[in-house]
């Protein structure tokens, strides 16, 4: 049909245009996508994820820690994960990545109660990020002074891991500090990751 | 990924308009110019320039400060980001100094020597032996009795602990005074701890092993008070509080665990995380609070290994000892530590939980930790 009408001595210009436009495109694409300004390497979304999901746009490649049932430390599953421009948002995104808990089949296992929420997210310029949490991160967790540090540690470390800007994490819960999330590890104060608690 | 399109997208074009050659040479043009800013550009950030020399190694170990305690003086070294398991530390009590070297690589001069630390350490100096290896001497002013080692993560630190000697302390592992003992049990109130099967509470099975455990101790003549002894919330501080008032000589925290997903666990006993106890904004010499477990931290190591130990007599899992961030504990003036034994969310584990034959014993167990403690078997 476009064969004919280009034969048929059609106007040219429009195509050209359009050539032009496609071929500047793909190339100022292709540089945006190779270049170094990127700070994490883009994905193509994986079958699972867009599945489960239902999203198929833009994402990020985030390293998140789950405890192991081997050894009972943190060991890293990396996945895709939604791409949004805001970095808070950012930040919601890759905690409820791990709300959401590792794929499951394997040796990990959740460190956040199913249904606890990020409310909010804030990083202070000396690098403290406070996450808020919902209530139901401690109504839900199930309790145990290392399944606690465990769901300190998972969260502390990814972030630090995802986001090199975060150093130390506050955890609140309802705009709140909380003295402990079920009652034996102190979360008055913020966290540094604790790479030893990584295990692979 | 891309490439393998671009590449395709351009042989449909150049296929499809072989007939018009202007438009050809201006596509033609235009990808000329757009694929070298493609392929120019690496496909993945090229790796940070953390290249070392390869033949000698450089290594930093910079003091960063010191804390004087009452029995002993910290001094706190940056290992420059370096494993500090690289650092060979050697104590010399009878020439009056510790030194540390790395084992690989050559030590950089980089801080001023210090002359006056305070009473107990004299200096801190840069040393270098016959065979040109560089190292850092710590001396004494007063005898000392022994260094603790920490090599700690995140900030990669070295810390010494230099012990000072004095006229009581007993120069090998010796018989311990347990004359009180306050047992914790955890939760309690509307703070129900972990939840098993039949509706079991973490806060009554941790009462109920903490009552088993008195009566056992106080036979042997040992007194012993509860932080609780009723169905009641009290705060990680205010039960430190009490047990730093009653002056007591152990504090023994009885809890159990809880899982997202069942699964038997190991018995599990905790001491406070070293890391959880220090704070970097604290004033130099500053006695906070959290700091107060820091002299008793060796003793609460033993008497986590002496537990841990004796718990073996559960059957089952090895049990294991973990440090992490204890809430409350870094106020404690005492040895202390806490015992998880048994998984409230597992449902065989939760089970036993609920017997009184399976308290009795672990209450059992716990006391000849205890008794193992006091007799000065050390099983670290």
């Amino acid at each position: 049909m476009t064969e004919g009408r280009i034969k048929n001595g059609g106007s040219l210009w429009p195509w050209i245009a359009a050539g032009a436009l496609l071929a500047v495109g793909l190339g100022a694409g292709a540089y945006f996508f190779f270049s170094e300004a990127k700070p994490v390497e883009k994905l193509v979304p994986a079958g699972g994820f867009a599945e489960i999901t239902g999203y198929a746009g833009p994402t990020i490649s985030a390293k998140l820690y789950f405890p192991s049932k081997d050894d009972g430390y943190l060991k890293a599953e990396v996945r895709p994960v939604r791409e949004v421009v805001d970095k808070t948002e950012q930040v919601k995104e890759v905690v409820g990545e791990l709300i959401r808990g590792p794929r499951p089949g394997g040796v990990l296992t959740p460190s956040f109660p199913a249904a606890a929420r990020v409310k909010s997210v804030l990083i202070d310029d000396k690098g403290t990020a406070y996450v808020n949490f919902s209530r139901e991160l401690i109504q839900e967790h199930p309790g145990g002074a290392w399944t606690e540090t465990l769901t300190i540690y998972s969260l502390v470390n990814t972030l630090a891991e995802d986001f090199p800007e975060i150093k130390r994490v506050k955890i609140l819960v309802e705009g709140a500090e909380v003295p402990t999330l079920a009652g034996h590890i102190d979360t008055s104060r913020p966290f540094v990751p604790r790479a030893a608690m990584n295990r692979g | 990924m891309i490439y393998v399109r671009f590449v395709f997208t351009q042989g449909a074009f150049s296929g499809r308009l072989s007939a018009v050659p202007r438009i050809t040479l201006i596509i033609a043009a235009l990808l000329a110019l757009m694929a070298p800013a493609a392929f120019a550009a690496p496909v993945k950030p090229a790796a940070p320039a953390t290249a070392t020399p390869a033949e000698v190694r450089l290594v930093d170990a910079r003091y960063v400060g010191h804390k004087t305690y009452p029995s002993f003086t910290r001094l706190v070294f940056d290992t420059g980001g370096q494993d500090p398991a690289n650092f060979k530390v050697e104590p010399d009590y009878d020439g009056g100094k510790v030194v540390f070297h790395p084992i690989q690589g050559n030590l950089i001069f980089s801080f001023v020597p210090v002359r006056s630390v305070d009473d107990l350490v004299r200096e801190v100096d840069f040393i270098q032996d016959e065979g040109q290896s560089r190292g850092v001497v710590v001396r004494f002013g007063l005898p000392v009795s022994g260094v603790r080692v920490s090599k700690l993560s995140d900030p990669a630190r070295l810390v010494l602990d230099v012990f000072r000697k004095t006229e009581s302390a007993p120069a090998s592992p010796a018989a311990r005074l347990v004359r009180t003992v306050v047992i914790d049990p955890g939760h309690g109130g509307k703070t129900t701890g972990a939840s098993g099967p039949d509706n079991l509470k973490e806060k009554d099975v941790a009462l109920d092993v903490a009552l088993r455990l008195r009566r056992i101790l106080m036979k042997q003549g040992i007194k012993v008070l509860l932080t609780r002894n009723a169905d009641a919330d009290v705060t990680p501080d205010d039960r430190a509080g009490f047990a730093n008032n009653a002056r007591a000589d152990l504090y023994v925290s009885i809890h159990a665990s809880g899982s997202f997903v069942p699964g038997a666990a190991a018995p599990t006993v905790y001491t406070v995380d070293a890391e959880g106890i220090e704070d970097d904004a604290a004033p130099q010499g500053a006695n906070l609070w959290d700091d107060q477990q820091a002299p008793y931290m060796a003793d609460s190591d033993a008497l986590a290994g002496d537990i841990a130990a004796s718990l073996a007599g559960l059957g089952g899992q090895k049990p294991v000892i973990r440090q992490t961030r204890l809430a409350g504990f870094g106020g404690l003036t005492m040895p202390a530590v806490m015992v998880e034994a048994g998984n409230l969310s597992d449902p065989e584990q939760g089970g036993r939980l609920g017997e009184d034959s399976y308290r009795d014993k672990l209450a059992g167990l716990i006391s000849k930790g205890i008794n193992d403690y006091a007799k000065g078997v050390d099983l670290r």
